[in-house]
């Protein structure tokens, strides 16, 4: 990996007095290999874990009884309804896609841009990208209401011969989010090439040794076979970085390809990618400190990090606010009567609490961050996180149901509520989001152990 | 370095109890660090070994040139694949949407650049990147799972904390004693030989085959059974594992069941009963009779009917219908006989004789003409085809037409005449009287004077031909 940081472009330089070290402890090859490893090799996890465990495969059961439910009754369960037809399903898509869109940055934008601090947390939000994707792909597919014939969402020939419609931004969609999915678990998989070979060679049972052993494929690290591995790594980042901007560019098109007042902007775009980028990094956060602390991390993934991470979220969070004023200045100067409706409904119609709901979490909340204090002590920054978090999902919230329940036909006007059903899906994609994450940390290399290795001050280049 | 050799020596042996001294593979050199390993390598290179490799837990860097690697043609498999995918996209949208199965959404055209263009984006992403992860495995030949550098137990820290030189046996200069001293010139902290995996132990283990083999003869049920199907073409509907909304629990028009005794499943009107919004008080308006008369309440419609629709000489002999379709003498119609209306229950104005002129233009000028002389381009076209079944319909200047109470002329057009059917269902009751209205005008307009016509408008008349 780092044979594409040479000196020149290289801005994370241990400068010994000026910034932390990126491994701490004295950590070397050998007992970085022993720290993460034997997170997945110990016979039984922290009892932390279990409580967790626990707690998210309960909400995971409560979500797919009330799939089952809703696949067996019809998406009426739901609160939708004229004239809200999208409401939280949408939300909480375009919430969760956010969500997984940071994994992707760190592995592969931070990776373009050498950032070397990537490396400790790289896995952990690859794994993150891939879980908010699967929660994400959740509600589109049940959305749709009859989920067995949701193949007609695909091109694939079918008995009445027809085929999907490609001019639907829908549709884009579609395509946009499969292949990120796709690509994203292929990337996650190969940088975890390595460290599979690693858990096999150190694996003790005959279990262990043909599972890992399947899965890293054969491999011995030799230097063709890095040769090749690092040239694969450089270009998927490279295939990543577009590819993430260009998903979330998509989903921004449902709303914006459409002529619904308050989504019908070009704003949206780069709106949509900060703020998944902003809601992303916040996850991250949220789910580092707690795993750092009880799988014994604090000197892999260290307060540099952690902090790194804040002034992403401080930069993003300023960009998000920025559109949101921006958005009140397009629709004065536009001059059109409808858009400007829909923002001052948003404000101040029935649903400003939402509205300054997310104006709090989303622009003022990351302003703290603003503070050493915030960005280097672990449960405030999980603090304002959390809030972040709030903050993006009502922001979706917002554009979805405050432009939908009031637009072109006053008679048509109505105030969507969400039904248990609604409720329960949402906290128990969390549930499912955490329950897969939670087997990832207990079962999988959760810290990229090749990476981290290599830049490692011993390790670095003799000449 | 002598204990290292007699465990190595001790491991041959116990793999290969019998003495069939299997050929040697390779040999592996162990190093404690990036910095000793990139040493060693610079020597070996130098000695001008070729087939040999290094083995390092993460990539070390300046080997490559060592090893004399040439820059990999992964980003060849990237390229390429990327372009076939935009290809394969454009190809795809273009052919389904305006080639196969051309479809309207609103006015847009059936295949556009730009709305081709974020697919084209993504699918171009997803076949570089499943090209460069596979390109990636499949030039580092993997998936290869048995190796015979994985007998070593030292070996197998090349992917924790050690760096290993192997040189293969396979090199052209390969000596067993030779590549030893050469080790232990570069100072290697072990030294191992490797030897090529006999044939059994290279296998899989004993499940996979079978697994394999039920998976591979069970993946090709799926593709038989379609072929089977497709080429045995059938009547019967659609095999539906789930039935949507194709076949619903309900009954259609016209058909039959067994839940009713008649079998019907259209269900008449229960008697006594009135549906909903189908009252009608007033007899005046909706029958055309007398309200409140003895006879009105003496008659059951239901007997009416069937008097009207057989009655007349037309249904038995339509050579002579034909022929002269007004029969000179009509038989006494029992219909005569009844109350009928003989003013107008509806309002007589301006607005309701333009109303009933533009109701009769549409539904019975096809068959009577503009003017009622029966000669609609319904009925001209069914003479010029000499259509044998077609009836001329009457007249309305004829004399028997011209003198029925208005009610009688109304329950002709409500329920049908003879061979005309019955237009209640399709128009309004208060149009139907409309349509009479102008009905009545247009035969006032063959009988009418000069005094019928108001003062102003005469001038106007000189126009009309004279008679
Ligand atoms: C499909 C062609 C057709 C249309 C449309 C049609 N009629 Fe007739 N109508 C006939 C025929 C044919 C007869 C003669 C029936 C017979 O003698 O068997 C007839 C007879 C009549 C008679 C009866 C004359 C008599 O001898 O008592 C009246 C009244 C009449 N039509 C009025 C109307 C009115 C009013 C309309 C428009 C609502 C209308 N018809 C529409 C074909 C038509």
């Amino acid at each position: 990996m780092s044979a594409l940081i040479n000196d020149l472009m290289n801005n994370t330089h241990e400068v010994p007095g000026k910034r932390a070290s990126l491994v701490l402890g004295g950590l070397n090859n050998s007992s970085i290999t022993d720290r993460v490893c034997e997170i997945a090799e110990a016979p039984t996890p922290p009892r932390a874990w279990y409580i967790a465990f626990a707690v998210s495969s309960s909400l995971t059961l409560m979500l797919f009884g009330l799939v089952g439910y809703l696949i067996f009754t019809g998406v009426g369960v739901w609160g939708n309804n004229a004239p809200v037809f999208w409401a939280w399903d949408i939300v909480n898509f375009v919430f969760w896609v956010g969500i997984g869109h940071a994994g992707t940055l760190i592995s592969a934008i931070l990776f373009l841009f050498r950032q070397n601090w990537r490396t400790s947390i790289n896995r952990f939000a690859e794994a993150m990208t891939i879980f908010a994707v699967i929660c994400a792909g959740l509600f589109p597919t049940v959305h749709v209401g009859r989920i067995w014939v949701i193949y007609w969402l695909l091109p694939l020939p079918n008995q009445n011969a027809i085929w999907p419609n490609f001019r639907s931004p829908l549709l884009w969609d579609v395509f946009a989010v499969t292949t990120y999915a796709t690509v994203s678990m292929l990337f996650w998989y190969m940088g975890m090439i390595p460290d599979f070979a690693t858990f096999r060679d150190r694996a003790k049972t005959r279990n262990r040794q043909m599972i890992f052993g399947t899965l890293a494929l054969g491999w011995t690290g030799s230097a063709r076979q890095w040769h090749r591995y690092e040239k694969a790594y450089l270009l998927m980042a490279a295939l990543a970085t577009p590819l993430v901007i260009s998903v979330h560019t998509v989903v921004s098109f449902d709303f914006a390809v459409s002529q619904v007042p308050g989504w019908h902007t070009t704003i949206f775009p780069p709106y949509f990618v900060a703020g998944a980028v902003f809601s992303g990094f916040a996850m991250v956060v949220t789910l580092m400190v707690p795993a750092r602390e009880f799988f014994g991390l604090r000197e892999l993934v260290t307060l540099r990090h952690l902090e790194n991470m804040t002034k992403i979220i401080l930069l993003t969070g300023t960009m998000v606010g920025y559109a949101y004023a921006m958005e009140f200045f397009t629709a004065w100067y536009s001059g059109n009567r409808y858009e400007q409706f829909a923002f001052m409904n948003r404000a101040f119609g029935p649903y400003a609490w939402a509205y300054w709901t997310m104006v709090t979490c989303n622009v003022i909340s990351p302003q703290f961050f603003w503070f050493k204090k915030f960005r280097t002590t672990p449960w405030l920054m999980v603090i304002v996180c959390i809030f972040v978090n709030i903050g993006m999902w009502f922001e979706r919230f917002v554009i979805t149901v405050t432009s939908l329940s009031r637009d072109f036909l006053p008679s048509s006007w109505g105030y969507y509520q969400p039904t248990f059903v609604d409720i329960g899906m949402l906290i128990g994609s969390f549930g499912l989001f955490f329950t897969l994450f939670l087997l990832f940390c207990r079962y999988m290399p959760i810290v990229a152990i090749s990476e981290v290795k290599s830049i490692l001050p011993e390790n670095q280049n003799p000449h | 370095m002598s204990a290292s050799n007699a465990i190595t020596e001790k491991r041959e042996k116990e793999h290969h109890p019998v003495a069939a001294q299997p050929a040697l593979s390779a040999m592996i050199a162990e190093f404690p660090t990036a910095g000793s390993v990139l040493a060693a390598a610079t020597r070996v290179s130098e000695a001008g070994w070729s087939d040999w490799d290094v083995h390092s837990p993460f990539p070390v860097h300046g080997i490559d040139s060592l090893l004399r690697i040439r820059s990999t043609k992964l980003p060849w498999f990237t390229l390429t694949a990327g372009l076939v995918g935009i290809v394969v996209a454009f190809v795809m949208q273009w052919w389904m949407n305006a080639v196969d199965y051309p479809f309207w959404i609103s006015g847009k055209p059936f295949f556009a650049l730009e709305a081709a263009a974020p697919i084209a984006f993504e699918m171009m992403i997803l076949f570089a990147a499943i090209a460069t992860i596979g390109g990636m495995i499949l030039l580092n030949r993997l998936p290869r799972f048995s190796n015979p550098l994985f007998a070593s137990e030292r070996f197998l820290r090349a992917t924790s904390d050690r760096f290993f030189i192997v040189i293969s046996a396979n090199d052209p200069k390969f000596d067993h004693d030779r590549v030893m001293q050469l080790f232990q010139e570069c100072s290697a902290t072990a030294i191992e030989t490797c030897l090529a995996i006999d044939a059994r132990e290279g296998r899989w283990p004993s499940l996979v085959t079978p697994i394999i083999v039920v998976a591979g003869v069970l993946a090709l049920v799926p593709p038989a059974l379609i072929a089977q199907k497709r080429s045995n073409p059938t009547d019967l509907p659609r095999f539906h594992v789930i039935t949507d909304m194709d076949f619903q629990p309900k009954f259609k028009p016209q058909r039959t069941s067994r839940l009713f005794a008649d079998g019907r499943v259209m269900r008449p009107q229960s008697a006594g009963t009135i549906a909903r919004g189908e009252i009608q008080l007033d007899s005046r308006l909706h029958q055309g009779m007398e309200y409140g008369s003895r006879e009105v309440a003496a008659i059951d419609r239901l007997n009416v009917l069937p008097i009207s629709a057989q009655g007349g000489p037309s249904v038995t002999s339509n050579e002579g219908v034909q022929k002269n379709p007004m029969p000179a003498v009509p038989p006494p119609d029992p219909l005569d006989a009844l109350p009928w209306v003989k003013e107008f229950p509806i309002s007589v104005t301006l607005k309701t004789m333009k109303r009933g002129q533009e109701r009769y233009n549409i539904y019975c000028s096809s068959c009577h003409g503009l003017a009622g002389d029966g000669d609609g381009l319904v009925t001209r076209r069914a003479l010029d085809l000499e259509q044998g079944t077609w009836i001329k319909p009457t007249s309305f200047h004829a004399e028997n037409v011209r003198n029925q109470p208005v009610g009688q002329l109304f329950h002709s057009v409500t329920n049908g005449v003879r061979k005309m059917p019955g237009y209640g269902d399709l128009i309004p009751v208060e149009d139907r009287w409309a349509i009479l209205l102008y009905l009545r005008a247009l035969q006032q307009s063959r009988r009418a004077d000069l005094q019928d016509v108001p003062t102003e408008l005469i001038p106007s008349l000189q126009d009309l031909p004279k008679e």
